[in-house]
């Protein structure tokens, strides 16, 4: 029994240096079917991300990602979730990166700092006005990140401009608004909360369903995460939305525009 | 003057060290340069004068947008002072005059007060606006003595701009400076002794650079921290203790604080001048063609500096008029300037030539021009990456927020500030880029009852206004005891009145702008209310904060509904979105 572990363990570590070398996809050998570890879903090791290329995510969001995190002079469509936005311009910043904030009035920012945003990195242009163009466009050429709430100043042709500009200086634009050329939508879904009894307990952790559509993302999967006091994490495999087809998740409504029809 | 002193056995360690020696034992072998200043205090208001924009007499004040940063003797005399904010200023003075601050002005009004003082004495160093320093050896030789060269120089100002100066000399640049504080002029040999009982701030006075003053303010702190509180202290740590501890920086300090140049003197001429010129053809007379040449040369002369990996410390302008007319006027520098600020240098100084208002050449159209880059020394800056940028840092996110506060003025770009406090509202407070960063309230500190992790990742800016009832379809009332009357059913969030959606908006990102959680379409509720069903909530926490001014308690209460969660925050009866979870 100790030596059949103990066999395992040597496959388990072989297979997780051969990802890491790039290897593991090439070979068909036995340890490919090397048995996965006991726990649900062990982070895989990260892999060096090229940091003058790729900005990282949070490691539970890098399967969504194609190049492991996001590819500097793209844009990145956030939709449903503000927590979401705000980890991942903090796993950004938290890189060294610079970055803006615009047209987000009412981010919460000591939120953003919780999740790891460092403040003194940030700079926060709550409304650009009627000269969105001229402002977005400057803040394109000085920050490595820009957070970008609506503005409605922006004409179609200026976002192409933007995009295209943010293209040649290697900044990344993440938006909560549709943006052309857009590498990736991340649409969140199916929010729980967890934590909170009848007039008991206190709010912990949040679940949401990201599904990814865009240019080299296979197709439209869903991951479950979990974003509490450890960071972001994938959420147990036991909820139902990992095990189901996956196809009826795409026809979910967004939540956004259902907040919109409670509120409007 | 080292060998006539009684010199100490070279022993280690602290005690009192006389002057005109150093702690190690060894004798100063060198002397500083014998440097006379020429001080005109207050010079931006002296300057403002003397274009006729306020009386010499008024109550004045210069601002950025900041604050104060220059004040008339008599507005001083009331109490201003300068880095006060404007507000203040206006309330211990009613009948101020205010003006904006102008460098360029300071700069154009400076150059015939220049020019007088060339006139006494040849090779002037403008080390800013107000200030100039002068060789003071040859001078004194050819006036008689150095208190003749002082009554001089203050005649030439006079005479010039009908503003008032005052002159010190002394060995060194810093004692120099501060001699001109008080109109005196410090013996040969003895500017250790007269800066020794000074406050290491006054180290401020050497700087002329925004990024030089902010590193000396730096190392001011630290030194006052540390508890090397006057100039003698730092003067007395031994050197080699000085560079591991405080680095370049500390060094050069050091160096002033003993009244020696800032940079010891080398014997053989280290780096020849770098210079950039150009022809102006056609000449230029107005002063934008000009200011258009000098860009490309100030442009052009930044990167052979930096391809060189060199800082200078002095810049000199020259230019040659249509009329044969010669003019040359050197800048002093310390540390490194940005191509933008080495233009503008050069255009306030064309500026000042070319207005005329000196009555001296030219009013004639400049033909020549050149810059020059004097007194070359080895950067000790960060430079960019081997490969270009490493990372787009400070420099340019500071370059991209001065255009973006062009555009949209100073208030609209901000940084946030970490505060301490109970709400999430309250936990970060904006600030003007630029300005002071430091919090109001100790982020650190316990701050017992503040609103537990995780903080809503939206909060409006404005309060929404919402409803909360029971399933009676009663509204939840909070109780003298701080508890639930009811259980609350339904929440109902009013859309926020000053801010509609527009129609183009209606996309998924509008989910920011309306703060109601995600969820469900609203429904009927069992007495015909409209709202989201709420399947659980935690609090109330009841909290408490400034009922020394009157405030009512509020009460905090987390609510889940079926498809997100509200932070709400209730005071009396009613209720309101603190923030949303989303």
């Amino acid at each position: 029994m100790a030596t059949t572990s103990k066999l395992e363990d040597a496959r388990r570590a072989l297979a997780a240096a051969e990802t890491a070398a790039g290897l593991r996809t090439q070979l068909h050998g036995p340890t490919v079917r090397a048995v996965p570890g006991p726990s649900p879903t062990p982070p895989p090791p990260a892999p060096a991300l090229d940091t003058e290329r790729v900005l990282p995510v949070p490691p539970a969001l890098a399967p969504l990602f194609p190049y492991g995190g996001i590819r500097r002079g793209t844009g990145v469509q956030v939709t449903g979730s503000t927590s979401l936005l705000l980890r991942l311009a903090a796993a950004a910043g938290g890189a060294g990166a610079w970055c803006a904030v615009v047209a987000l009035p009412d981010v919460g920012l000591a939120a953003a700092a919780e999740a790891g945003l460092p403040l003194d990195r940030v700079v926060v242009v709550p409304r650009p006005g009627p000269d969105s163009p001229s402002v977005v466009g400057a803040l394109v050429d000085g920050f490595d990140v820009l957070v970008l709430g609506d503005c409605t100043a922006l004409a179609d042709r200026d976002r192409r401009l933007l995009a295209s500009r943010a293209r040649t200086r290697g900044s990344v634009l993440l938006t909560t608004t549709p943006w052309p050329g857009s590498e990736l939508v991340l649409d969140a879904g199916d929010r729980v909360w967890r934590g909170v009894g009848r007039g008991a307990g206190v709010l912990r952790t949040e679940e949401i369903t990201v599904v990814a559509y865009g240019r080299g993302v296979a197709a439209a999967r869903p991951v479950r995460i979990r974003i509490g006091p450890g960071g972001v994490e994938t959420a147990a495999p036991e909820v139902p939305a990992m095990e189901g087809p996956t196809a009826e998740r795409e026809f979910v409504v967004p939540v956004a525009e259902r907040s919109l029809a409670q509120v409007g | 003057m080292g060998a006539a002193e009684q010199l100490p056995p070279p022993v280690a360690g602290d005690g009192a060290w006389p002057a005109g020696t150093v702690p190690d034992g060894a004798p100063l072998a060198e002397s500083a340069t014998r440097l006379a200043v020429l001080w005109v205090p207050d010079w931006p208001i002296a300057a403002a004068v003397a274009e006729g924009l306020i009386g010499a007499h008024h109550r004045a004040v210069l601002h950025d947008g900041r604050g104060v940063t220059a004040v008339s003797a008599m507005a001083r005399a009331q109490g201003v002072r300068r880095g006060m904010r404007r507000r203040t200023a206006q309330g211990l003075c009613p009948d101020l005059v205010l003006l904006a601050a102008d460098e360029a002005r300071d700069v154009r009004a400076f150059e015939p007060l220049v020019q007088g003082v060339e006139e006494v004495v040849p090779h002037v160093q403008v080390m800013r606006p107000g200030v100039v320093a002068v060789g003071a050896r040859g001078p004194s030789r050819y006036l008689g003595s150095e208190e003749a060269v002082a009554e001089a120089l203050v005649g030439a100002v006079a005479q010039a701009s009908g503003a008032e100066a005052q002159v010190g000399i002394a060995d060194g640049l810093l004692a120099a400076l501060l001699a001109a504080r008080t109109s005196t002029v410090v013996p040969p040999g003895r500017s250790a002794r007269f800066l020794a009982p000074r406050d290491v701030r006054d180290l401020i006075y050497i700087t002329t650079t925004r990024q030089s003053r902010a590193a000396y303010t730096d190392l001011v702190d630290l030194l006052r921290r540390l508890g090397l509180s006057t100039l003698g202290d730092l003067a007395a740590m031994r050197t080699a203790h000085v560079l591991p501890r405080f680095g370049e920086l500390g060094v050069q300090a050091q160096r002033l604080a003993r009244g020696l140049d800032a940079y010891p003197p080398q014997m053989h001429r280290p780096e020849p001048d770098i210079t950039t010129h150009a022809e102006l053809d056609p000449p230029a007379q107005r002063i934008d063609t000009a200011a258009f040449a000098a860009r490309r040369l100030a442009e052009e002369l930044q990167s052979r500096m930096v391809r060189r990996g060199v800082v200078c410390a002095r810049l000199r302008v020259s230019a040659r008029a249509d009329n044969g007319a010669e003019l040359v006027r050197t800048w002093r520098i310390d540390g490194a300037l940005t191509a933008t600020e080495l233009t503008d240098r050069v255009r306030w100084q064309l500026e000042g030539w070319l207005s005329g208002r000196s009555g001296r050449p030219p009013s004639a159209p400049l033909t020549h021009l050149e810059l020059a880059a004097e007194e070359i020394s080895p950067a000790a800056a960060v430079q960019d990456g081997l490969w270009g940028r490493v990372g787009r840092g400070q420099v340019q996110a500071d370059r991209a927020v001065l255009r973006v506060q062009g555009l949209i003025g100073a208030e609209g770009v901000l940084s946030p500030v970490l505060e301490g406090g109970r709400s999430p509202r309250d936990r970060v407070r904006l600030v003007a880029w630029g300005d002071e960063l430091r919090p109001l309230r100790d982020p650190d500190a316990p701050w017992p009852g503040q609103i537990p992790r995780p903080l809503p990742a939206t909060v409006p800016a404005e309060p929404v206004p919402a409803r909360l009832v029971d399933a009676q379809g009663d509204p939840v009332r909070v109780g003298r005891r701080g508890e639930l009357e009811g259980d609350p059913a339904l929440v109902d969030v009013r859309r926020r009145p000053s801010r509609p959606a527009e129609p183009g908006t209606r996309g998924a990102g509008s989910a920011h702008q309306a703060p109601g959680p995600a969820g469900p379409a609203r429904r009927a509720g069992p007495t015909g209310l409209t709202g989201q069903t709420i399947t659980g909530w935690a609090g109330p926490w009841p909290v408490h904060e400034r009922w020394w001014s009157g405030t009512e308690p509020r009460t905090y209460l987390q609510v889940v509904t079926e498809g997100g969660a509200l932070l709400l925050a209730g005071e009396g009866g009613r209720w309101w979105v603190e923030g949303v979870y989303d």
